[in-house]
């Protein structure tokens, strides 16, 4: 990138989760963001507006003011967060998620900056966000510079919601090749890695049947599953009664250097994504990508991303939703056909080098953000 | 204890009723839906005229409707949320037997006696559930119902199936539930004993300083 004029880049994301924190780290660290804001309000604070830490105060009364003056902590902050913007001479803010982005259209415009939004997941597809926001997406997708996805599962979604073709870019996360260096996964006992929270539309409890149904024909596997969430008990409850207390491991939450450490061990990576009854889908699963990245063949859903993250029969084996029955061969089958899962997971770390590296991915991102500030 | 009107849940034969079962309750790990669902893919599949009705609403629900559609019971089983107090009486005038899961959650946390199955009793069903909590005082295995120990799904479904297929059965053991629960439980037997306390607090006040 020498020889370009070096740009200002401004990147504002909410405090989400651990996981999501990965790739929006990344982001910062990776694009040498000028500016960021890592703890902006995100739409889980209802009703509250969004404003830089200055005036927050004014958020936590303005509900209770009166109509005229309601607005002027609001408008205090898109005037702070636009000074801010003139002050550091920002030429392009990145937004990540959709809500966030929202939030940053005044402030953007106002300031005379270009925004980008960086759709995740749940913003692109969750019923009560995309209802919170019907009138909000369709100003964002209007006055956005540009708008990344991370999946064409999800490009079409966003399609639908009326963002406009020539400002939709699709790119997907990257993962660090270096942090995941490559296990030969035929050289691994029949261990099934399962990592990410255990919420709906990761259905942690439809790994955990078809893993029960899978043992019948490769008794010596073993399930391990790394993540936190509100279905964990439910999920330990179902283990126990299903018996498998000596065959599955439920570890809690695992930092990355675990998570690749246990990616080392395993045969395979598991997950059952589906969509939840939220509408709420995956964009493109991080854990998927990492996972491939270490030579580990995936079994996974036909859901959101993950059909071009992971080729079927090439670096993978891929079951429609809720198909369980289908997940329970799979698994058995790499289970007990070492040498497959070690074809599968080797052309599987070659899918990612090539597609999904952290720095295809930063490029992309890199371009996206240049052409959207208008300094290509 | 608390109590219930044994005259609003009036008792139906449960025996004449297709073999409907019902659980109502929140969708939480204490009250463990997603076990129940388990003991009833066994039940379906040995008795394809079984119907499960799961009235309530909860974090678990969605995750239930998932699971209920890859085990293929889908078709029947039904999530109908939470119904009111007059909804659920009529759907249990309409049932076989009463569910419910109970269980520790790995909380700690673990209920007392539940409203829904004194009502259930008393409309006359027979109850399946487990060894926890105030239900062991309520019902009485092998009479009222039966109890299983905690996660132990296979055993839920072999009494769920007993009950699904025995009519008369179910109707015996379901009017012994609703005689118990007359007998114990009733708002009358819970007033009574509220109307002794607070008698015997009014007639003790002089001893205490208030």
């Amino acid at each position: 990138m020498s020889g370009e004029p070096k740009m200002k880049i401004c990147v504002v994301s909410p405090s989400q989760n651990a996981y999501s924190e990965t790739f929006i780290r990344a982001h910062i660290d990776e694009l040498n963001a000028v500016a960021v804001f890592e703890d902006w309000p995100y739409y889980e604070h209802a009703g509250r507006r969004i404003v830089p830490r200055p005036w927050r105060v004014g958020v936590h009364i303005g509900p209770r003011l009166p109509v005229l003056l309601r607005s002027v902590p609001e408008r205090l902050a898109v005037r702070s967060v636009a000074g801010f913007l003139r002050r550091k001479r920002i030429d392009v803010v990145l937004a990540e998620y959709g809500p966030t982005a929202v939030d940053l259209i005044d402030p953007c415009r106002v300031a005379g900056v270009p925004l980008v939004a960086h759709f995740h997941g749940c913003d692109a597809y969750h019923r009560d966000i995309l209802k919170q926001h019907a009138e909000s997406y369709p100003r964002l997708f209007a006055a956005a510079a540009g708008v990344i996805v991370v999946s064409r599962d999800m490009e079409r979604q966003l399609l639908g919601l009326g963002a406009a073709p020539e400002r939709l870019f699709c790119n997907p996360c990257g993962v660090d090749l270096e942090a995941f260096s490559a296990t030969d996964a035929s050289a691994n006992e029949p261990i099934f890695l399962a990592v990410g929270r255990f919420v709906e539309k990761k259905a942690p409890y439809l790994t955990l049947l078809a893993f029960e149904r899978a043992l019948a024909a490769c008794p010596g596997a073993r399930l391990i599953y790394a993540g936190d969430g509100d279905m964990l008990g439910a999920c330990r409850q179902m283990a126990g009664a299903l018996g498998l207390s000596g065959q599955v491991e439920f570890l809690g939450h695992r930092s990355h250097a675990e998570v690749a450490a246990l990616m080392r061990k395993a045969r395979a990576f598991v997950q059952h994504s589906a969509v939840a009854s939220s509408g709420d889908r995956e964009g493109t699963p991080v854990a998927i990508l990492e996972a491939a990245a270490s030579g580990l063949p995936v079994i996974a859903t036909r859901h959101a991303g993950i059909p071009e993250a992971v080729i079927h029969g090439e670096t993978g084996l891929l079951v429609d939703e809720l198909d369980i029955e289908a997940m329970a061969e799979h698994i058995a089958v790499l289970a007990t056909d070492a040498g497959l899962a070690g074809a599968l997971g080797r052309r599987a770390r070659q899918h990612i080098r090539v597609n999904y590296s952290m720095a295809k991915s930063v490029q992309g991102l890199n371009t996206i953000l240049r052409k959207a500030s208008g300094l290509v | 204890l608390c109590g219930v009107d044994t005259e609003y849940f009036r008792p139906i034969e449960a025996g004449r009723n297709p073999p409907v079962f019902v659980a109502v309750g929140r969708f939480v790990e204490k009250k463990a839906p997603h076990i129940t669902l388990l003991a009833f893919r066994e039940v379906w599949a040995e008795l394809p005229a079984a119907r499960l009705i799961m009235i309530g609403d909860g974090v678990l629900l969605d995750a239930c409707k998932q699971l209920a559609q890859s085990l293929g019971i889908a078709s029947a089983v039904q999530f109908p949320g939470p119904l009111n107090a007059s909804a659920v009486r009529d759907t249990l005038q309409q049932a076989r037997v009463f569910v419910q899961h109970s269980v520790t959650a790995p909380s700690g946390d673990s209920e007392g006696t539940a409203i829904s199955l004194l009502e259930a009793a008393a409309t006359g069903l027979p109850v399946v559930s487990t060894w926890h909590g105030g239900i062991q005082d309520t019902m009485v295995h092998g009479q009222t119902g039966f109890l299983v120990e905690e996660l132990d799904f296979r055993a839920m479904a072999k009494h769920m199936l007993s009950l699904g297929s025995d009519p008369e059965r179910a109707t015996s053991m379901g009017q012994c539930a609703r005689q118990r629960v007359v007998t114990t439980y009733s708002m009358n037997r819970s007033i009574e004993g509220l109307h002794r306390i607070l008698t015997h607090a009014v007639e003790s006040r002089g001893s205490h300083p208030l």
